[in-house]
C-alpha cells in the first residue's frame, strides 16, 4: 500500500515562449481525457495532476506541473516519460533549461524534471493510504450496493425486514458478486492514521509536563535555592523569548498596518479594476463536483516573515500527519489534496488545492471553520490587495472575509491543465464508502448496524 | 426608535416589506434613452418612492438599476466596477449560468428577459397597489408617456397574480405546486420587526443588518465594502443604504409535477394513490400542502401547524427520516443541520439568507392531473441581499443545486433544481435503507433574470443630480 506523494516541478519559460506554451497548455486542459499529448488518465497512482503559467514573476514566467500520486515520484515520473515522452517534450521545449538532446535522451529527460522538482511542500492528504485504485473500487461497491437495493425494493419485501438481516442480504450479494471479490481483504490503516493523535498527545504531554515541573520547582518550598534559581531562570528565559517574539511580530504587523493605510490605491478600487480579468480564472470552475486552485502571493519582504511562515508550514505539517488525516483540514471536509510550497527563490507562496464545491464555498467554509489557520500561513504574504490587518498571527485576517476573498482571487492564477482521477466524487463521498467497505464484514451491534445502513 | 440603528428614512420599502397589502403590483423593465432626461425622470421619481419609514394605505413604488442602467445614466464604467461583480458582471454568462444551474431549457439564450448583456434592460420599477383601480390609475401616472416620454422606454412588462392568487383560492402565499410558501422569512436586527420575535425565533430568524442593507455590520461583525461613485465628499458613500435585488421569473411545470408524483405512488394495481402522491410531494418540499413542516408532522398533514417556522433538524430528525436530506426546504435554509454543534450550525446557516419578495404569476392549474393547459405559471422570484456570492448564489449553488449537499451523491432539488437529461434522483432516508427515486424531470424553468441594484433614497437623489 504505497504512500501518497506530490511533485512540483518549476521550470522557467524560455524567452518568447509564452504565447506558445500557454495555448498548447490550454489545448490539453480542454480535452483532458482524451488529448494526444498527455494522456492523464493511463498515469497510474495519479490522483490530481495540474500544469500552470505563472506569467507575472519578476524572474520571469514559470511553468509549474504538480501532481498528487501514489507512490515515488521517481517513478511516476519514468512512467509518465516512458507513456508519453512526446507530449512532455513538447511542453518542456518552451522552458529554459531543456536538455539539447530532448526526448532521445530519456534519462536527461527524466533529469530534467526530477532537478527542477520542489517536492511536495506542506502536503495535506484527505484520506492517507487510499490509493486511486482503491476509492474507485469502494465507490463502485457502493454503486453496486445501490443498484443491488433499488432491484431488492422493488421486487421482495426489503423494506419490512429488520436491519440485521437487509445487512445479511447485502453480506451475500457482496460475496457472490465475483467482481466484487477484493472486498474480502481488510486494508490495513496507514500507522499515522491509526495513532497520530494518541502519538500527538504522548507528544505534547512531557513538553507540558517538563513546563509544569519548571514552575513547580520554581516556586516549591522543598527544591533547593540553586534548583529553584535555574528554574526560575529557564522559565524567565523562555518568558523572555515568547515575549520577544510576540514583540516582534506586533511590530511587523504594525508596520504593515501602516503600510497598508497608506495604499493608494484602496485595495477595492484595486480589485475593482482587476475584476474584469476574473473571468479567466472563473470560466475553468464549475463543471464538476470539483474545483482545482492555484494561488501566488508573495512573502512579505524580510528574514522574520520568511522565518515564521517557514515554522509555521513545518507545524502545518506535524499536525496534517498526526491529527487531520480523516477525511478533514481543520474541521473543512472538502478538501482532497492540498500543498503548500515556497518556491526556491524564497519569494513566492503557491498553494495547490483540489477541492469539493465552488470557490464561494470554499472560501466561506476556510473563512467560517479555520481563520485562524489562513492567518497563520497568509498574514506573512502580500499582493496588491494586500492580507487583512492581523494581530498576533492568528487574530484578525481572513475574518474580513470580503477583503480575503478579494485577497484570494487576485492571487489566483488561471487552472490551465487540470486533472482528476474521480471528479466525481467528494471527500465525504470517499469516507463515507470508506466507511462501508470497512465494516462490510465486520461484527457490528444493532446501533452500527443501523449506521452502516445510513450510508447505503 | 432606541433600538433601530438603520437609518430607515433612507432605506426603500421593499426592504422591510413585502407590501402583503398591496393585493396588485406590476414589475416594470424600462430602458433610458437619453442620459440628461433620464436623471431628471429620476429626480421626480425620488421623491415618490417608498422608504421604510413611511406606511402606505394605497400604492408602494420601488426602483431599481441594472449595472448597464447605471452606466446609461451616465455613471463611469470604473465606478460601476466598484459594485459586486455578479452585478456588474451581469446574470447571463456562462459562469453564472454554471452556478446557478441555467442551461438546456433554462439557458439565459431561450430566456423571455435578461438573458443578454445587450438588451437595455436598465430600470426595474416596482408598483403596488391596493386594489385594480389604484393600480391602473399609478400605473397610467409612472408608465404614461408624459413622464417617460423622452427619457426612458419600457423594455417588458411583468404583471403577477394578484394576491392571494388563484392557487388554494382563499389562502396566501400558496405557489402553483400547491404548498404554503414564504414563511420562513429571516428578520433584520435594528428593523424595529425583532422585537416582536420570542427569544427562540429571534435566535433562528434575526440577522445582522449588514446582510441586507450596504454599510452595516453583516453576519461577520464585519461592515460590508460599499460601492462607491464619484467622491462623496463628507457624505456617505453611494451604496449605503442599498441592497442588491435578484430577480428571476421561474415558470413551474404543475402538471408535470403532479404526474411525476402519481406515477411513483401508484398502487400494485395501478389505481392512483392520492395520500402516497401528497406525501411524496411533502417529502420533495419538506412541508405539507398547509405549510406544516414534515419535522412536526412526519405522516399526515396538519394546517395547525402550517405558519410554523420553530423548528430545527438536529434534535428531531438528524438523519432525514422525517424531512429528507435532500428535500427543498432543509437544503434551501439547513437551518441547525451540519457537521458542527447545533447553534454553530445554525449561525453558519444565518451567513447565506435572502430576503423573499417574489410574487406568483399566471392562473391556477386547477387538475394536474389532467394534464398541462398551455399556460405559463410560475414565480417572480425576487430576493434581497447584501452580498449576492454568497447569500443568493450560495443557496441556489451550494444548497439547491448540488449534488453533493450534506453529503449526499448524486441528487439536485427535487421541486425546483436543475436536473441532468438522464433525469434526476431523490433518496428518501429511512430504515432498514433509503428508498430512491430516478427519472426527475426538470419541474422549474427559468425564463429570465438579472441582478438589480435598490439604492437608499440619498443616492438616488445623487444619481439624479449626476455623481
Amino acid at each position: 500500500m504505497p504512500p501518497q506523494r506530490g511533485f512540483t516541478i518549476v521550470t522557467r519559460v524560455a524567452d518568447g515562449h509564452v504565447a506558445d506554451l500557454t495555448e498548447l497548455l490550454d489545448a490539453i486542459g480542454g480535452n483532458i481525457k482524451r488529448n494526444p499529448h498527455i494522456p492523464f488518465v493511463d498515469l497510474d497512482g495519479l490522483h490530481y495532476s495540474a500544469m500552470i503559467v505563472v506569467e507575472d514573476d519578476p524572474g520571469g514566467p514559470y511553468l509549474l506541473f504538480e501532481g498528487s500520486i501514489d507512490g515515488e515520484v521517481e517513478g511516476f515520473l519514468r512512467g509518465l516519460i516512458a507513456g508519453a515522452a512526446d507530449g512532455v517534450g513538447e511542453i518542456y521545449r518552451h522552458c529554459a533549461g531543456y536538455p539539447a538532446s530532448g526526448t532521445s535522451d530519456r534519462e536527461a529527460l527524466l533529469d530534467y524534471l526530477v532537478t527542477h522538482d520542489l517536492g511536495p511542500g506542506t502536503m495535506f492528504v484527505a484520506w492517507p493510504g487510499r490509493t486511486v485504485t482503491t476509492i474507485r473500487e469502494e465507490s463502485d461497491l457502493r454503486d453496486r450496493i445501490g443498484r443491488f437495493l433499488d432491484t431488492q425494493l422493488a421486487t421482495t419485501d426489503l423494506a419490512s425486514q429488520p436491519p440485521r438481516q437487509v445487512r445479511r442480504r447485502i453480506q451475500e450479494f457482496v460475496r457472490d458478486e465475483p467482481a466484487l471479490a477484493w472486498t474480502r481483504q481488510t486494508l490495513p490503516k496507514p500507522f499515522l492514521v491509526r495513532f497520530g493523535p494518541e502519538l500527538a498527545v504522548f507528544g505534547t504531554y512531557p513538553l507540558l509536563f517538563g513546563l509544569y515541573k519548571l514552575a513547580r520547582t520554581s516556586v516549591s518550598r522543598r527544591s533547593s535555592r540553586t534548583a529553584r534559581f535555574l528554574a526560575q531562570l529557564t522559565l524567565s528565559g523562555l518568558g523572555a523569548a515568547l515575549g520577544g517574539f510576540l514583540g516582534a511580530l506586533r511590530l511587523h504587523e504594525i508596520h504593515d498596518d501602516r503600510k497598508d493605510a497608506a495604499r493608494s490605491p484602496d485595495w477595492q478600487a484595486v480589485y475593482a479594476r482587476w475584476s474584469q480579468s476574473l473571468g479567466k480564472v472563473v470560466e475553468r470552475e464549475d463543471f464538476q463536483a470539483q474545483n482545482h486552485l492555484v494561488s501566488v502571493t508573495q512573502v512579505k519582504p524580510g528574514r522574520f516573515r520568511l522565518l515564521l511562515l517557514r515554522g509555521v508550514l513545518r507545524a502545518v505539517i506535524l499536525v496534517v500527519r498526526l491529527v487531520m488525516n480523516r477525511g478533514k483540514l481543520a474541521s473543512i471536509t472538502s478538501v482532497h489534496f492540498a500543498r503548500w510550497v515556497i518556491t526556491g527563490d524564497d519569494k513566492n507562496l503557491v498553494f495547490l488545492s483540489n477541492f469539493d464545491g465552488s470557490w464561494e464555498s470554499y472560501l466561506n467554509d476556510f473563512i467560517d471553520l479555520a481563520a485562524f489557520g489562513l492567518n497563520a500561513v497568509w498574514a506573512n504574504t502580500d499582493n496588491r490587495i494586500g492580507y487583512p490587518s492581523s494581530k498576533f498571527l492568528i487574530k484578525g485576517g481572513a475574518e474580513e472575509g470580503d477583503r480575503f476573498k478579494a485577497y484570494a482571487r487576485y492571487s489566483q492564477v488561471r487552472s490551465r491543465v487540470w486533472y482528476s482521477a474521480y471528479p466525481d466524487l467528494t471527500v465525504e463521498n470517499i469516507g463515507n464508502d470508506i466507511a462501508i467497505r470497512d465494516d462490510l464484514f465486520s461484527d457490528l451491534d444493532d446501533q452500527d448496524t443501523e449506521t452502516w445502513l445510513r450510508r447505503l | 426608535m432606541a433600538t433601530c440603528d438603520l437609518e430607515v428614512g433612507d432605506l426603500q420599502g421593499l426592504v422591510v416589506s413585502g407590501y402583503a397589502r398591496m393585493h396588485h403590483a406590476v414589475y416594470a423593465f424600462l430602458s433610458v434613452v437619453e442620459p440628461a432626461a433620464g436623471r431628471e425622470w429620476l429626480a421626480g421619481l425620488a421623491t415618490r418612492v417608498t422608504t421604510s419609514e413611511r406606511s402606505q394605505e394605497r400604492r408602494c413604488l420601488n426602483v431599481a438599476f441594472t449595472a448597464t442602467g447605471l452606466r446609461a445614466l451616465g455613471i463611469p464604467d470604473a465606478d460601476v466596477r466598484t459594485f459586486a461583480v455578479p452585478f456588474h458582471e451581469g446574470m447571463a454568462v456562462p459562469h453564472r449560468s454554471r452556478l446557478l444551474g441555467d442551461s438546456g431549457a433554462s439557458d439565459p439564450s431561450q430566456w423571455a428577459w435578461g438573458g443578454s448583456n445587450e438588451e437595455p434592460l436598465h430600470v426595474l420599477l416596482m408598483l403596488f397597489a391596493r386594489d385594480p383601480g389604484e393600480l391602473e390609475a399609478i400605473r397610467a401616472e409612472e408608465l404614461g408617456p408624459q413622464r417617460l416620454s423622452g427619457a426612458l422606454e419600457i423594455v417588458h412588462e411583468l404583471v403577477p397574480e394578484p394576491l392571494p392568487g388563484t392557487v388554494n383560492v382563499g389562502r396566501f402565499g400558496v405557489e402553483h405546486f400547491g404548498f404554503a410558501d414564504g414563511m420562513s422569512q429571516p428578520v433584520i436586527r435594528g428593523s424595529g420587526q425583532e422585537v416582536k420575535l420570542g427569544g427562540d425565533d429571534a435566535r433562528r430568524r434575526v440577522v445582522a443588518p449588514g446582510e441586507f442593507v450596504l454599510g452595516y455590520p453583516n453576519g461577520y461583525g464585519q461592515v460590508t465594502p460599499v460601492p462607491k461613485v464619484g467622491t462623496a465628499g463628507g457624505q456617505p458613500e453611494f451604496g449605503r443604504n442599498g441592497t442588491y435585488l435578484v430577480f428571476r421569473q421561474l415558470s413551474q411545470d404543475v402538471a408535470g409535477f403532479w404526474q411525476y408524483l402519481d406515477r411513483q405512488t401508484r398502487g400494485p394495481d395501478g389505481a392512483p394513490d392520492e395520500a402516497a402522491r401528497v406525501g411524496l410531494g411533502a417529502k420533495f418540499v419538506g412541508r405539507w400542502p398547509s405549510g406544516a413542516p414534515l419535522v412536526r408532522s412526519p405522516h399526515t398533514d396538519d394546517p395547525d401547524l402550517g405558519a410554523d417556522n420553530g423548528f430545527g433538524y438536529a434534535e428531531w430528525d438528524p438523519h432525514g427520516f422525517r424531512c429528507p436530506i435532500g428535500s427543498h426546504i432543509r437544503r434551501s435554509n439547513p437551518r441547525d443541520f451540519g457537521d458542527a454543534k447545533p447553534a454553530r450550525n445554525l449561525q453558519l446557516s444565518n451567513r447565506h439568507r435572502i430576503m423573499r419578495r417574489g410574487r406568483v404569476y399566471g392562473p391556477g392549474l386547477d387538475d394536474p392531473l389532467a394534464g398541462d393547459d398551455g399556460a405559463d405559471r410560475g414565480l417572480f422570484f425576487i430576493c434581497l441581499n447584501a452580498n449576492i456570492e454568497r447569500q443568493f448564489e450560495f443557496v441556489q449553488q451550494h444548497w439547491c443545486n448540488n449534488t453533493k449537499f450534506a453529503g449526499l451523491y448524486d441528487e439536485a432539488d427535487p421541486a425546483v433544481g436543475t436536473q441532468p437529461d438522464s433525469g434526476g434522483v431523490f433518496t428518501v432516508q429511512g430504515m432498514p435503507v433509503r428508498r430512491r427515486y430516478s427519472g426527475i424531470e426538470n419541474f422549474v424553468t427559468t425564463k429570465g433574470g438579472a441582478y438589480f441594484f435598490l439604492p437608499g433614497i440619498r443616492a438616488l437623489g445623487r444619481l439624479a443630480a449626476g455623481t
